[in-house]
């Protein structure tokens, strides 16, 4: 036997299977014998076997407590009172399904005629009129922006005009 | 040949089935006895505990579907253990699995895991110091081979014996032991090696 014991020695010990002849018994009880001897050997194997006590012991606790947590689960489930299940997602469905038939409706039923010749005639005359009404928004934009007060603030530039009655309730009190 | 034998002989497996009686026809005291034991073996391989509880429930069922097969060669709770690694396997080695480990946030962490810690009486820092070196145990079981993480888990967590890890696995005795051999060895490294360094 070496100095100490090999890791399969160890975990032979570990592992404590039954003996299956009679040879495998008197290699435990050396392994027996020389734990008892070794102190080296004896504090590997304490600190190996305590480490896997512990590990069962977290996995023991963990299942007992995921176990009862599904349990309580379960039990809540069938306690808590039965909800209106059929009548909400019905009516659920109907209003999206109504939305979305409102929205996709004005596109399906507008679909603008295949490019031909003529198409290019149509845009301009429709386009006139925006166009028009577009530069008259533009130009009265550029006025605003021009003027020296702003449109807002106009009604500050004569702080008298349009308070009549105010300048002559001063005056009296 | 008579009619009678040659149905008889046609149809062997049927007659005596039907007739003979198995421990999983009283389900309900094979799940009570068994059931706790089956979810803490899957819980600890799949470390997911939805997932563990379905496989628990499937590893009952396949037993009453497939009670005719059991011929008492071996404990129910041998038998059981089978079914149930065949689940898992079955279920670990699909593409989706796969694909939904590597995104999940299901799976319980191994610190998560080492909180479960039983030290009542020890004092904070030695609590830490073992609840770290448990979780380095966790995730060195996580990142064994499927095989040895299964027979680990059989012999450390479960207590089973050798020959029934074999009986369950389908394996030699000898090979059950080098797994375990290897498995010892990889946790006993990082053992050390956290030892050392705290």
């Amino acid at each position: 036997m070496t100095p100490h014991l090999t890791h399969e020695q160890l975990c032979d010990h570990l592992l404590n299977s039954t003996p299956q002849a009679a040879h495998e018994s008197g290699r435990l009880e050396l392994l027996r014998e020389h734990l008892r001897d070794c102190s080296i050997c004896a504090a590997d194997f304490a600190s190996l076997n305590e480490s896997l006590t512990v590990f069962r012991s977290t996995a023991t606790a963990w299942s007992t407590r995921e176990w009862n947590r599904a349990k309580a689960n379960a039990v809540s489930q069938r306690l808590a009172p039965a909800r209106p299940r059929s009548f909400m997602p019905a009516a659920l469905w109907t209003a999206a399904a109504a939305l979305v038939v409102s929205a996709t409706l004005p596109f399906a039923l507008h679909r603008t005629p295949p490019a031909t010749p003529k198409t290019p005639v149509a845009v301009v005359h429709t386009a006139t009129p925006t166009n028009q009404s577009d530069e008259a928004l533009l130009e009265e934009v550029n006025e605003t922006l021009s003027s020296s007060i702003p449109s807002p603030m106009e009604p500050l530039d004569d702080p008298t005009a349009g308070r009549p009655n105010q300048s002559n309730n001063q005056r009296k009190n | 040949m008579s009619t009678d034998a040659l149905a008889t002989n046609l149809i062997p497996d049927m007659q005596p089935a039907a007739t003979a009686a198995t421990p999983f026809d009283d389900l309900d005291s094979v799940v009570a006895a068994h059931q706790k034991r089956i979810f803490r073996f899957l819980l600890s391989s799949l470390r997911e505990p939805d997932l563990a509880h379905t496989l628990t429930q499937e590893t009952f069922l396949r037993a009453w579907t497939t009670r005719n097969a059991f011929r008492g060669e071996c404990s129910v709770a041998t038998w059981l253990t089978r079914i149930a690694l065949n689940l898992l396997r079955d279920h670990t080695r699909t593409q989706r699995f796969r694909f939904w480990r590597r995104v999940s946030t299901f799976a319980v962490d191994a610190t998560e895991i080492a909180a479960f810690l039983p030290h009542p009486d020890s004092s904070l820092d030695s609590r830490l110091i073992a609840s770290e070196q448990m979780a380095l145990i966790w995730q060195t079981v996580t990142k064994l081979s499927e095989r040895q993480r299964s027979v680990f888990l059989l012999r450390f967590v479960d207590e089973m014996e050798l020959p029934e890890i074999a009986s369950a696995t389908g394996l030699p005795l000898s090979t059950v032991k080098s797994h375990l051999y290897r498995a010892l060895a990889a946790i006993r490294t990082r053992h050390n090696a956290t030892r050392e360094t705290l």
